[in-house]
């Protein structure tokens, strides 16, 4: 108990230390500072939630009271540890990187203000999982804003910069509204205390929790970049400064699905299908329309930031299927659900970091991240290349990276389905499943395009063809988190017992370890809950491979069904690294060293297919690449040609026609553009009445004071 | 029997799986030929359905309607079609439609699967082997009159009408098998006459106006000119 | 456990053997029905056997990943041979490091690094032929996941040894959620294969490409890796969709080495019948435009929404 508070201590005078440091050091010395404190209060911070998630030690502080309004108080349970151990995972790259790349504004903007905000934001980002009542939630989630929107907009001088802060921050401030309405129907017992709204849950009725969980549904997803609350995400991503945005993306994100989780699964939980439908079916679209806006991009930055968008939806879809489950009693497949939400949750944040620090990398050395000025960069910089590739293959959902096993579970939690009895949820959900799954495809699509058109084939710049190296301060966090990526990916059986303490409360079962890991490992066959004859089987078939040298329950995923169905899904993803590794190796072994030993392998120019030379801007470009998805999708995109300039040469000689194509985004169509439209009609109305003769603006007082009489005698 | 009433009934299932395969198939072809064809194939399923239903439920009485059905048609309209409508128009290229065909195809999935969801007010089926003529021959219905809705060209929506009908049959051979025998054979005689007057309409329409896409006669209403 | 091994091991030594084979008779049969000769059914393990013996030119510009892709190519469907019933009903060594979810995954790594590596030339069509690759495949991906949903509606599990055993009884077999999946499935690996109607496989004009073009600057054993692993992937959709879609008819039921060794004659049986089909659909279909493949995949995804519904409705 002493420890925890000493932890917290420790991280909250860590983040002090952060705030007061950089008005006192010289400004060149801050990225050093900044680096240094970001990695030891990261650290503690990991050790903290660690603490919490591994060895089931939960936390509980009053600070003060407010008279009349509520105790500020500070807990830490399970789901609060998941989340603070996911943002110590990513804030301990992402501070190394932060003060590796901040060095580049010296001189142009106030490295203070950064140092200032990061820490002030770390400290909020700490403790919004840790605020444990209404008040100090809604102020310190208030007051991130407000931080987020200083650091987004760090460089201001820049008008979009200045613009995408704006409305992530009025857009923010909405969703901030529609979270204290929750908050208040939710405190009709009169406390603000979230211990004592779980209490009074059973009281509620049923329009009472639509209205709780869609104001905090659609609040949260402000931040969660749910649609139709998200157009902020892109553009603030895009303007985010470099050394800001891996923790922008893999940090702030996350608070949104907390917020979710904690209102619609812990304080009010989902009592009906009708919610958890809802979920499943916005963050399938959500999902949707985020890939396929990412693979049209071109922009690396804004590619990454729609894709955060695409899996937000996806975790939110497996929320909503936990919430079905639940609702429908079907708590063991919930549970499997939340599992994958909250493995996909972390395997985002992870992958999304290193994508962005990987991306912020070329950018510092290349000076562009144009898809279509980029290319042949896996020559120029191979490290950071190779990291990319790791982030590629494992937000394209490959194995055996960590996308692979959430994605997969998610899909399978979605499978589950079946055990449901309504066949219309059931249909549902398999439309969902296979928004999902094209949804995958096109991730595959997306980072393929990222990737190649990037880094390999030739270099369609000069700048991108003398590109330097990443520096260690890049190299390092890039290869923390690639290292991550791996490690979620192929040891799945050691993650997925963590994840159960947070899932428990939510899922009103602890994902008995049995139903997703059985003790394969386990010496003892007679073990109770497997049927001996069930592990024996297992034996027979290699699951205990490995017993002697890895610790644990075993190596193997595994949902168990009926008598009759003793399997319903397996995956191994531990086996699958070792035996894809060994047969590339044998067939590496076999091909290239015994038959085709003798033969040469000669270096030429490529075939060009009859030209004089090739040049760069003759090869493929990525908006080539995705030219097939702007023309299959072309009902969601909805291209709008703005203008064709024709360039003749002499009077009949037409040269070139230069077309420039606008897009309308669909959110922007369908739904803020009748919003603003409304806006200003009735704002039109009102300035008719803004004519400027002063005795009309009497008769409007006399008016006003009429009519408030009026409503005061009627009612 | 017992042992083969499952086997019968999955065919039946089977037959209208084809039904409802052949339904979205008339709605997306491209081609005049296509959607014939298609025709065809739904008209096959359904009198292998009646003809299922015919034996699983003992009715002698559908045998001769599925007799008769089959007579006119997979073999007489298609002919008849052949015959009085312009042969150029069945080699026409491609068809024109309203809307393009993976969304008409999305359209028609959820009308497929609200038709699942409005079968339940229907009257059930009269055996449990028709259980799935319902709910498939009202999406047939649907689907029929959806191909009327998107279909620009006279023949593919005439065929429209005709699986309008075809879905009606199909439902309806499940919720009343034992339906005199007249009331069934005045169905096919009325599609009979239905092509014969449509195809002589449409034939002379071509000769006059040289197209039979509907949106383009629209310009020869009465005092419409222009 | 050593059978286990064993057994799995045959399995992987009967696709890597048989799926040149599979393609000559192919190839073969379909000129045969087109009224032409063409070539010896053993021609792919000749053309193999060439290329093996060529040097490599690789393209100046190519990194590390245009020389580890054939590898990849090649080691995926063999992979996914270890996790599916090829020979044995039963399930054999590993078999649970994926079920068809996780398969298809594998074999979606191995496309992956085939796309990759038609960029990494800086060859000018190898980006197109990778580009409508993917287009194929992401509009295939549904379809894929409709199927497993079907699946695990009628099977509740995903698991392909125990997905195969519900289609044996005759009614089972003939329930119409069977027959359309089996549809769907076909389409699917029409698509998936690049088979006409998707793609033409023994074209020759890069413009026109989907799947060769990705393989344009192979030479020597890379190519020859590729073309092999194309092969298998083909032979192993056509295992699952014959083993655990169609039937499990023929495969081995017994433990003995006698009765997987019978099985594999049965499946290649199994395998020659789907080949005719095969032919018959190539030989009476044309090629359909590049942007018309969005609609046979349509068509592929409502069949099987159909026999989902189908499936999930029957009384």
């Amino acid at each position: 108990m002493t420890n925890m508070d000493l932890l917290l201590v420790v991280i909250l005078g860590l983040c002090g230390a952060g705030i007061v440091l950089p008005l006192a050091v010289e400004e060149r010395r801050i990225p050093m500072a900044l680096g240094s404190l970001g990695v030891l209060a990261s650290i503690a911070l990991l050790c903290l939630s660690g603490v919490s998630l591994f060895g089931d030690v939960s936390f509980h502080a009053s600070l003060w009271t407010i008279p009349s309004l509520a105790t500020l108080t500070l807990s830490l349970d399970r789901l609060s540890a998941l989340f603070l151990f996911v943002a110590g995972l990513v804030l301990l790259p992402g501070s190394i990187f932060a003060s590796g790349n901040l060095s580049a504004y010296l001189g142009k903007y106030s490295l203070r203000t950064f140092c200032v905000a990061y820490f002030a934001l770390f400290a909020t980002l700490v403790l919004i999982p840790l605020s444990a009542d209404a008040l100090s939630f809604l102020m310190l989630w208030e007051l991130m804003s407000i931080l987020i929107y200083l650091l987004v907009n760090f460089e201001h001088e820049l008008p979009e910069h200045t613009r995408a802060g704006y409305l992530m921050l009025a857009i923010g401030e909405a969703g901030t509204i529609l979270i204290a309405l929750a908050f208040i129907i939710l405190a009709r017992g009169g406390s603000l205390e979230f211990a004592s709204m779980k209490a009074i849950g059973n009281a509620f009725g049923e329009q009472a929790r639509w209205a709780v969980f869609l104001l905090a549904f659609f609040g949260f997803g402000v931040k969660a970049g749910l649609i139709p609350v998200n157009f902020w995400l892109p553009q603030a991503y895009t303007s985010a400064p470099r050394p800001f945005v891996p923790v922008l993306a893999g940090a702030t994100l996350n608070l949104g699905l907390y917020g979710i989780v904690r209102v619609n699964g812990d304080l009010l939980p989902v009592a009906t299908v009708g919610p958890g439908l809802v979920a499943l079916i916005i963050g399938s679209v959500t999902a949707l329309l985020g890939i396929l806006y990412a693979t049209t991009q071109s922009d690396l930055k804004t590619l990454l930031a729609h894709s955060s968008i695409e899996n937000a939806g996806i975790i939110t879809a497996a929320f909503g299927a936990g919430f079905i489950f639940v609702a429908s009693n079907h708590p063991a497949i919930a549970a499997i659900a939340f599992a994958a939400a909250f493995y996909h949750m972390a395997n985002h944040s992870i992958y999304k970091t290193l994508l962005f620090c990987a991306t912020g990398t070329v950018d510092s050395s290349v000076g562009t991240r144009s898809i279509d000025r980029l290319g042949g960069l896996i020559k120029t910089m191979p490290l950071t290349a190779g990291f990319f590739l790791v982030g590629a293959l494992s937000i394209a959902a490959l194995p055996p990276f960590n996308g692979f096993v959430s994605e997969w579970l998610t899909l399978q939690a979605m499978l589950q389905s079946a055990e449901l009895a309504s066949t219309g949820v059931k249909i549902v959900f398999a439309i969902c499943g296979a928004i999902l799954a094209l949804t995958a495809g096109l991730a595959v699509t997306c980072f393929v395009k990222a990737f190649a058109m990037a880094f390999l084939g030739m270099s369609r710049s000069e700048s991108a063809a003398q590109a330097p190296r990443a520096r260690v301060s890049a190299a390092v966090p890039m290869a923390f988190l690639a290292v991550l990526c791996f490690l979620l990916g192929v040891a799945p059986t050691y993650v997925i017992p963590v994840l159960d303490g947070a899932i428990a409360p939510i899922a009103h079962q602890a994902l008995a370890a049995d139903a997703l890991v059985p003790p394969f490992f386990s010496r003892n066959i007679h073990h109770g809950e497997l049927p001996a004859g069930f592990v024996a089987d297992f034996h027979k078939l290699g699951a205990q491979i490995g017993q002697s040298v890895m610790p644990g329950r075993g190596l193997v995923v595994l949902h168990r069904g009926t008598a009759a169905n003793p399997v319903v899904f397996a995956m191994s993803t531990s086996y699958m690294a070792v035996v894809l590794l060994l047969m590339l190796l044998g067939a590496y072994v076999v091909f290239r060293l015994i038959v085709a030993r003798d033969r040469s392998v000669e270096r030429r120019t490529v075939w060009d297919g009859g030209i004089r030379r090739l040049l760069p801007e003759m090869t493929y470009t990525g908006t080539g690449f995705s030219n097939p998805v702007r023309v299959i999708f072309e009902a969601v995109f909805r291209p709008t040609t703005v203008e064709d300039t024709r360039e003749t040469v002499g009077k009949h000689f037409r040269a070139a026609i230069r077309r420039t194509r606008g897009e309308n985004h669909v959110l922007d169509r369908l739904v803020l553009d009748p919003i603003s439209d409304a806006a200003l009609w009735v704002a039109n109305g009102f300035a008719r009445m803004h004519h400027g003769f002063l005795n009309a603006y009497v008769f409007y007082g006399l008016g006003a004071l009429l009519a408030a009489l009026l409503v005061a005698r009627l009612a | 029997m017992d042992t083969l009433m499952p086997v019968l009934a999955s065919l039946n299932g089977l037959a209208a799986g084809v039904f409802l395969l052949s339904a979205f198939g008339l709605l997306a072809t491209r081609q005049m030929q296509g959607c014939v064809r298609f025709f065809r194939l739904q008209s096959l399923a359904l009198v292998a359905s009646i003809f299922l239903i015919a034996i699983g439920m003992r009715v002698p009485d559908l045998i001769a309607v599925a007799l008769l059905d089959f007579t006119i048609k997979p073999l007489l309209i298609p002919w008849l079609l052949r015959r009085y409508v312009r042969e150029e128009l069945f080699r026409r290229r491609e068809i024109d439609q309203v809307l393009n065909i993976p969304s008409s195809l999305l359209v028609a999935l959820a009308l497929t699967i609200t038709a699942y969801f409005l079968a339940v007010i229907l009257p059930p089926a009269a055996g449990s082997m028709g259980n799935i003529n319902v709910p498939v021959g009202l999406a047939g219905l649907l689907l029929g009159a959806f191909t009327l809705a998107v279909r620009r060209e006279a023949v593919p929506q005439l065929i429209g009408i005709f699986a309008i009908e075809n879905g009606s049959l199909f439902a309806g051979i499940a919720i009343a098998p034992r339906l005199p025998l007249v009331a069934e054979m005045a169905f096919p005689f009325d599609m009979l006459i239905i092509a014969l007057v449509i195809g002589i309409l449409t034939r002379i329409t071509q000769e006059r106006v040289g197209t039979t896409e509907v949106g383009a006669l629209r310009s020869l209403r009465e005092g419409g000119a222009e | 456990m050593a059978r286990s091994i064993g057994f799995n091991l045959l399995q992987v030594l009967f696709v890597i053997a048989l799926a040149p084979l599979v393609s000559g008779v192919l190839a073969r049969l379909k000129e045969v029905v087109q009224s032409r000769r063409g070539p010896s059914i053993f021609q792919p393990y000749r053309d193999l056997r060439k290329f093996f013996n060529k040097d490599e030119v690789v393209s100046e510009h190519a990194s590390w990943i245009f020389r580890v892709t054939p590898y990849v190519v090649f080691v995926a469907p063999i992979f996914v041979t270890t996790l599916i019933p090829v020979l044995t009903s039963y399930p054999l060594f590993f078999a649970f490091m994926g079920d068809m979810l996780g398969g298809g995954f594998v074999l979606a790594l191995g496309g992956f690094f085939a796309t990759l590596a038609a960029v990494d030339t800086a060859n000018p069509y190898g980006p197109m032929g990778a580009s409508r690759t993917r287009m194929v495949g992401f509009l295939a991906e549904p379809v894929f996941m409709i199927v497993f949903f079907t699946v695990s509606f009628i099977a509740g599990s995903t698991i392909p040894y125990i997905v195969q055993e519900h289609w044996v009884t005759l009614p089972e077999f003939f329930a119409p959620s069977h027959v359309l999946l089996v549809i769907a499935f076909v389409m699917l690996i029409l698509a998936e294969a690049g088979r006409i109607p998707v793609d033409n496989p023994s074209g020759h004009f890069e413009l026109a490409m989907i799947d060769e073009s990705k393989n344009l600057e192979y030479s020597g054993s890379g190519m020859a890796l590729m073309k092999w692993g194309g092969q298998m992937k083909l032979l192993v959709l056509m295992c699952i969709l014959l083993n655990v879609l169609v039937s499990p008819w023929g495969l081995a039921h017994g433990q003995s080495i006698g009765d997987v060794l019978l099985a594999a004659p049965l499946v290649l049986f199994k395998i020659g019948l789907f080949i005719l089909v095969l032919v018959v659909i190539e030989s009476s279909l044309a090629k359909l435009r590049l942007f018309r493949v969005s609609e046979f995949l349509g068509a592929a995804f409502v069949t099987s929404v159909v026999a989902m519904i189908t499936g999930l409705l029957r009384f």
